[in-house]
């Protein structure tokens, strides 16, 4: 129902915009991906998949750009209870609504701000509950990691300048996290908000360019019923690049590591930080190649490698989580169909393994995308 | 089937767009240059390799239009008026564009002396073409002039002292914002004695067709007093104003430079600088072996010049009228043999990004990690792990 009314709400806009001013282009992206993962930790098979059906709205608004964007999620889990017995978890919904706002401040600054109205599917059963659980493991890679949350908001502001073949940049951003209930019999939870510092550098040299940011996070306390209850772990991401852009031929290679600290919890009504780092760290490698034979056809194939080490936390824990590997490659296309049309095909495939290489994984990920100014 | 539709869009839309990549935020890509300025540019430098300078500076105007930041096309522009077209005069236009981009320390220090260098030329090469046009031009009128005052009286003064002493109170005047450029003068001037040396003030106003010149009378009444009698010609060659007298003791001057200086602040109607800045010299001999230098400085003999400023540097260390003559005539020695460096600056800069290109890639990169796009819209995992209250670590 709630994805019906935002749907309407969306389509209205897009439909009073344009019947308001003709003259002014509108840009609607119509997406659906599905994103599947099967874990086989011994002779029991776990299928995780995920559709989501995104719909977003862009149009131009003085000095910068206004868009609105929602989805719809499908999540589904087929697990093998035995040979003969499939236990099937299904939940769809409708993710929260987002409203973003993005101005350029002269050449080299941006600002954008965002709302993000809680329309999202919340207070989630059990059942539910266990399959969030699943799509939000970091060692799993899924695109959407939970429902709905509640009304947040927040902005971001970033400069950039360059000197000769060097480019500087920083960027900040805080997010205010409002409170929702995240699960029957959970209510009035509060994340806690979030506030990011970016420090970036390039160099570049004649099409190519190396490039060099870290993104600090820093969380504040996680509220239930105005109790501190959790903080997430500060985090640290360094990624590099080399890019190559040439107009026929674009190359990327990234890497990206990610340093997660320890969390901070209730223990004994003192609010202390974890005895044993529960986060493991995350690395990502990941190469595209693009080759634009023609004005309106761009083809690219992707390989990626990513690593989550096992965490700090003994074996016999619940929250004990292993090292997964897992390896992927892809590719697609983009087509123009005209100046106003654009499509996006793009299939990944990976394979792995999870729980410290007990459970050995595969996953794809299928995604079309429709892209038209109207 | 996929092959034919594609071949089908191929040619019902002669005029297609690039498939849109993956950018943070869409709506704010920074408009793609048509045509490719980089193109023009390297058409550009062929015909430039080639010698043909006209077609040359045709396609880098045009990649100028495309990409107005880029620091490349004005060098290349200077480089064709500079080198091949022989245009001082418009090389410092471009060369000047560049400058105004702030480029790198050494690129400025090669800038500024090849400017200074192809100023002086431009100035001469006008002064020359003025000395014998037969019709005046009304072409680069010029709101003010100045000439050697013309010696009076039985003793002759001392060679040098008619333009030393408006060469100090011309250094008052072109302060910052007062558009007056003390070299310009100074060229006109010495192109003109030197062609007609026998004219006169009156007779140089006419040429120079300035709305006002500034000139005088000097009477040396020995024992180093000398007296003065500064005089505005109009564009006619009448005379427009002629203030009082002025005597004074060329070892005194600091007195002897205000109350000129003031006189002529009067007599032009500009404003004077509220504080003078130090005495121009220690003594009268400096003073004049200056005047000397300047002399042969813009009658083109720079080495001869620069030695000469060189040795009186070590004797006037806080000089600034010979600062400013010293500064010329050792950034134009240099800027003589600054062709080589402005061609390797010019293919070191075909290494740089586009400034605005490198901005907007990197701010963008930035914005994208610092405020990520949903997931959902990407497909894609985020780069931002996101742990979810629902996780039971997170749970009480």
């Amino acid at each position: 129902m709630k994805f019906t009314i935002t749907y309407l709400v969306l389509v209205l806009l897009a439909a009073g915009s344009s019947w308001a001013n003709p003259a002014l282009p509108l840009e609607t992206d119509l997406d659906g991906f599905i994103h599947e993962i099967t874990e086989k930790p011994g002779t029991d098979e776990i299928r995780t998949r995920q559709w989501v059906y995104p719909l977003q709205v862009r149009t131009p608004i003085p000095g910068g750009t206004f868009e609105v964007h929602s989805a719809l999620m499908q999540a589904e889990q087929r697990r093998t209870v035995s040979p003969d017995s499939v236990a099937v978890i299904d939940v769809w919904g409708p993710l929260d609504t987002r409203f973003t706002g993005a101005w350029r401040l002269g050449t080299g600054g941006l600002i954008s701000l965002h709302a993000t109205l809680p329309t999202g599917k919340d207070s989630l059963n059990a059942d539910e509950e266990a399959l969030v659980r699943t799509i939000a493991r970091n060692d799993l890679n899924f695109p959407v990691n939970t429902f709905g949350a509640g009304f947040d908001f927040g902005g971001g502001l970033s400069f950039a300048t360059q000197r000769g073949h060097i480019g500087y940049s920083a960027g900040i951003a805080y997010v205010r996290r409002g409170e929702y209930d995240p699960v029957t019999g959970v209510a009035n939870y509060k994340p806690g908000d979030e506030a990011t510092l970016t420090l970036g550098i390039d160099y570049t040299w004649r099409k190519w360019v190396l490039r060099l940011s870290t993104v600090g996070s820093y969380y504040l306390k996680d509220r239930l019923g105005g109790r501190d209850i959790f903080r997430n772990g500060k985090q640290l991401m360094i990624q590099s690049g080399a890019y190559y852009e040439g107009r026929k031929l674009r190359l990327e290679g990234e890497f990206y590591s990610i340093i997660r600290f320890k969390n901070e919890q209730i223990f004994n009504d003192a609010f202390l930080y974890e005895i044993h780092d529960s986060n493991g760290e995350e690395y990502r490698l990941g190469m595209e190649v693009s080759w634009i034979p023609t004005r309106f056809l761009s083809l690219f194939g992707r390989a990626h490698v990513k690593h989550v080490t096992e965490n700090k936390l003994p074996r016999f824990n619940t929250l004990y989580r292993g090292r997964a590997r897992m390896f992927g490659v892809g590719g697609g296309m983009s087509i123009s169909l005209n100046r106003a049309a654009h499509l996006v095909f793009r299939a990944n495939r990976w394979s792995g393994h999870t729980r410290g290489g007990i459970a050995k994984l595969s996953a794809f990920n299928l995604k079309a995308a429709l892209s038209i100014r109207l | 089937m996929m092959a034919a539709a594609i071949a089908s869009c191929a040619a019902s839309f002669p005029q297609r767009a690039y498939p849109p990549p993956e950018e943070p935020i869409p709506g704010l890509l920074p408009p793609i240059p048509t045509p490719d300025p980089e193109k023009l540019q390297n058409v550009a430098y062929h015909h430039y390799g080639r010698g043909d300078y006209i077609r040359a500076l045709g396609f880098a105007y045009d990649a100028l239009k495309a990409a107005p930041a880029n620091p490349r096309y004005p060098i290349l522009l200077g480089l064709i008026y500079d080198q091949g077209l022989d245009r001082p005069d418009l090389a410092v236009i471009e060369y000047r564009k560049l400058l105004g981009m702030e480029p790198s320390g050494r690129l400025a220090e090669s800038l500024e002396q090849r400017v200074q260098h192809l100023r002086r030329l431009a100035y001469q090469r006008q002064a020359r073409q003025r000395v014998f046009e037969t019709v005046a031009s009304d072409g680069a009128r010029m709101d003010l002039a100045v000439f050697p005052l013309e010696p009076v009286g039985s003793v002759a003064p001392p060679p040098g002292l008619t333009i030393a002493l408006v060469d100090m109170v011309l250094q008052d005047l072109a302060g910052p914002g007062a558009g007056i450029d003390p070299l310009q003068l100074h060229i006109y001037h010495n192109e003109f004695a030197r062609h007609r040396p026998d004219a006169g003030p009156s007779d140089f106003a006419r040429w120079i067709r300035a709305s006002k010149t500034l000139t005088g009378r000097l009477m040396d009444l020995g024992d180093h007093r000398v007296r003065i009698t500064l005089q505005v010609f109009g564009r006619d060659g009448g005379l427009l104003w002629e203030g009082p007298p002025v005597t004074a003791n060329l070892g005194d001057l600091q007195t002897l430079r205000n109350a000129l200086s003031g006189q002529a602040a009067k007599g032009l109607n500009l404003p004077l600088p509220a504080d003078y800045p130090p005495r121009p010299f220690k003594n009268p001999v400096n003073l004049l072996v200056h005047a000397r230098a300047l002399s042969d400085y813009v009658g083109g003999d720079v080495p001869t010049a620069l030695r000469a400023l060189e040795s009186l540097r070590r004797f006037e260390p806080r000089s600034t009228i010979l600062d400013r003559t010293l500064t010329w005539a050792r950034r134009d020695m240099a800027g003589a043999n600054r062709l080589p460096d402005l061609l390797k600056a010019y293919r070191s800069l075909g290494n740089r990004p586009d400034p605005l290109d490198a901005v907007h890639r990197r701010l963008m990169a930035t914005h994208a990690l610092t405020t990520p796009t949903p997931a959902s819209q990407t497909g894609s995992e985020t780069t931002n792990p996101y742990k979810p209250p629902v996780s039971p670590e997170a749970l009480p």
